[in-house]
């Protein structure tokens, strides 16, 4: 009887753990891909231990020049619409509190609002978010290089949604070439 | 089981009453096998087993941790998930050997696996989620643990998890109340007091408190109260809890006993600084007034149905009264902290530290004997410290508080003297 029911603690741990991967690899599984440009960040903040920090271009956003919404409180969440450029990356064109789409092939991701200037005391209000997407574990010693690229400004990285508009980074690129690419495997 | 300190003195007691003829010395195992008298070698088995687990768990993490970049995805997820079946595999070996001690620390070691593979599994794939999450998943997996098995020591760390999960939601993420906490603990607090293991109902009570004192900001931005009001909720919560336990005598394993004395040092400590806070300027809030004599009264209830049972007296209804009135009274006065209000309130203080002195030697409850004579030191000293700027005046405040203690204890000395002769007569007839 004890092996029984320590045979169900093991199963549902085992199982709690394997959904964390297999939700993950779902959403790597995607077929949509948005190509984010990374941001250098301050240099002493980026590289921590064995992980480095990612601050993309929509991390930070102006609400008056985007459609959508324009009141946002912190901890709440939002949907922030990305479109592609002629170059490949794409950018935000808007931010509300549902998914909005400015045009076909349109992407909304799921972002929390990390802070937000209030619009009528300023005259541009930012917001800043994050998408669940801002770390990234690498081998220990690499991350200065990473580092070195995004401050060179060449380093993107693709990010996988899933329909309900959550990321996962599913590679991380140096001018175009993709040197870390996630997989269950 | 009771309390080890009981069981001491029962075993001095039986040694005496064997001695003298009351109880025959064959009796002495089987008194002491039906109040759990457990041997101290199965708890030093115990405790030495729970710190093998940790540091297993430790190495295991600094083993995982150093070799993490040499390591394959698929060989990491063999070491992660192997690791933690097999402490569980090992569990089950001991427990089927009938050496359930230390099958608990591998139930224990396990429950710590499967949090540092959450972890490493979040790190691993790059998981960049809300964070406190993990944490309690992690907790429901140690619950899940603590009830299947059923496991004590996975309980412990189930309530520790959950602590620090609401701890990282309240303070880390600034969430308003946490109430997603009180679901958690209820599950952690009912297992404790199934399994009737003291130092869980200890661990619930603390969680508990922990998660009241860090709400309180919550609590009091929720119901637009005063300092003074919300801190007055933990006068009248727990002198509700405390006059509640009185109804029914202790059960055999000392739960509500227990949850009584945390109530009673909660509520003694709550009385003694209500005043060190403000009020409103425009006096209080109706709903705090109605919360504070609903409460009250139910406090006043509870004693009533245990004077039925005799587990409360007259003097203990009129205790129960004086503290209820006296922190609605100054409650309801008070705008902001003030000097003026400081001697009454230190009398009020000194009144209240008596009636539980009295109500805990009439219960013979040492616990609430000792903390009321601790209230009573700290008692004395605030005031000759904060209160009186002259030495006169303190020369006249404890002259005077003396003498009315001293008339007071003389004025107890017939009673209790009824009370021995009335219970000799009981016992004789």
């Amino acid at each position: 009887m004890i092996s029984f029911r320590v045979l169900i603690v093991v199963a549902l741990q085992t199982l709690a753990l394997a959904y964390m991967i297999f939700e993950r690899q779902q959403m790597l599984d995607s077929a949509r891909v948005v190509t984010l440009k990374v941001v250098p960040v301050d240099p002493r903040d980026m590289f921590r231990g064995d992980y480095v920090v990612l601050n993309y271009d929509i991390s930070r956003v102006d609400v008056a020049t985007l459609a959508g919404d324009d009141k946002f409180s912190s901890g709440e969440t939002a949907y922030v619409t990305v479109q592609k450029q002629s170059d490949g990356i794409w950018n935000a064109v808007a931010i509300a509190h549902k998914p909005v789409s400015q045009s076909p092939g349109d992407v909304a991701l799921l972002a929390t609002v990390q802070y937000a200037d209030d619009p009528a005391a300023n005259a541009s209000a930012n917001v800043s978010l994050t998408y669940g997407v801002e770390s990234y574990f690498v081998p220990q010693g690499t991350g200065h290089a990473i580092e070195e690229e995004a401050r060179k400004g060449s380093l993107t990285v693709d990010v996988a949604v899933n329909p309900q508009g959550r990321s996962a980074i599913r590679a991380v690129r140096r001018n175009g070439q993709a040197f870390y690419v996630e997989g269950v495997f | 089981m009771r309390p080890p300190f009981y069981i001491t003195q029962l075993k001095r007691d039986l040694e005496q009453w064997i001695k003298a003829g009351l109880v025959p010395a064959e009796n002495r195992d089987r008194i002491l096998e039906s109040v759990g008298n457990g041997s101290t070698t199965g708890r030093l088995e115990t405790t030495i087993a729970v710190f093998g687990a940790i540091l297993i768990g430790a190495g295991a993490l600094s083993f995982v941790g150093a070799n993490w970049a040499a390591m394959t995805k698929p060989v990491r997820l063999v070491v992660l998930f192997g690791g933690m079946w097999l402490a569980y595999a090992a569990a089950v070996a001991f427990y089927q050997s009938g050496r359930n001690l230390i099958a608990q620390a591998f139930v224990l070691l396990g429950v710590l696996l499967f949090g540092s593979n959450i972890w490493f599994i979040a790190q691993t794939y790059n998981i960049n989620s809300h964070f406190p999450d993990g944490t309690l998943l992690w907790g429901v997996g140690a619950l899940a643990a603590a009830v299947l098995v059923p496991s004590r020591a996975a309980l412990a760390a189930a309530l520790a998890i959950g602590s620090y999960w609401t701890w990282q939601e309240t303070i880390d993420f600034n969430q308003f109340i946490h109430l997603p906490f009180l679901p958690f603990w209820a599950v952690c607090a009912a297992q404790a007091t199934y399994l009737g293991w003291r130092p869980g109902i200890h661990l619930s009570a603390l969680s508990l408190i922990m998660w009241l004192v860090i709400s309180h900001d919550s609590i009091q931005s929720l119901l637009g109260w005063s300092d003074a009001e919300v801190v007055s909720l933990y006068v009248f919560l727990p002198l509700l809890i405390w006059s509640v336990t009185q109804i029914r005598e202790p059960g055999p394993n000392g739960v509500a006993l227990m949850v009584g004395h945390y109530a009673f040092f909660m509520f003694l400590v709550a009385f003694s600084i209500v005043h060190l806070f403000d009020g409103k300027p425009g006096g209080s809030s109706s709903s705090w007034l109605l919360c504070a004599i609903i409460l009250s009264l139910l406090s006043l209830g509870a004693v009533v149905l245990s004077m039925q049972r005799k587990g409360a007296t007259a003097i203990d209804l009129a205790g129960t009264a004086f503290a209820a009135i006296v922190t609605i009274s100054y409650v309801m006065n008070i705008t902001e902290h003030s000097d003026r209000f400081d001697i009454p309130y230190l009398i009020c203080t000194l009144v209240v530290i008596l009636w539980s002195v009295f109500r805990g030697a009439r219960m013979d409850d040492r616990f609430v004997v000792n903390w009321s004579v601790a209230a009573f030191g700290v008692w004395v000293l605030y005031t000759y410290f904060e209160l009186f700027s002259g030495l006169m005046d303190q020369a006249v405040f404890f002259t005077v508080g003396g003498v009315l203690l001293i008339v007071l204890a003389l004025a107890l000395e017939p009673l209790r003297r009824s009370l021995v002769n009335s219970t000799n007569t009981a016992v004789q007839g």
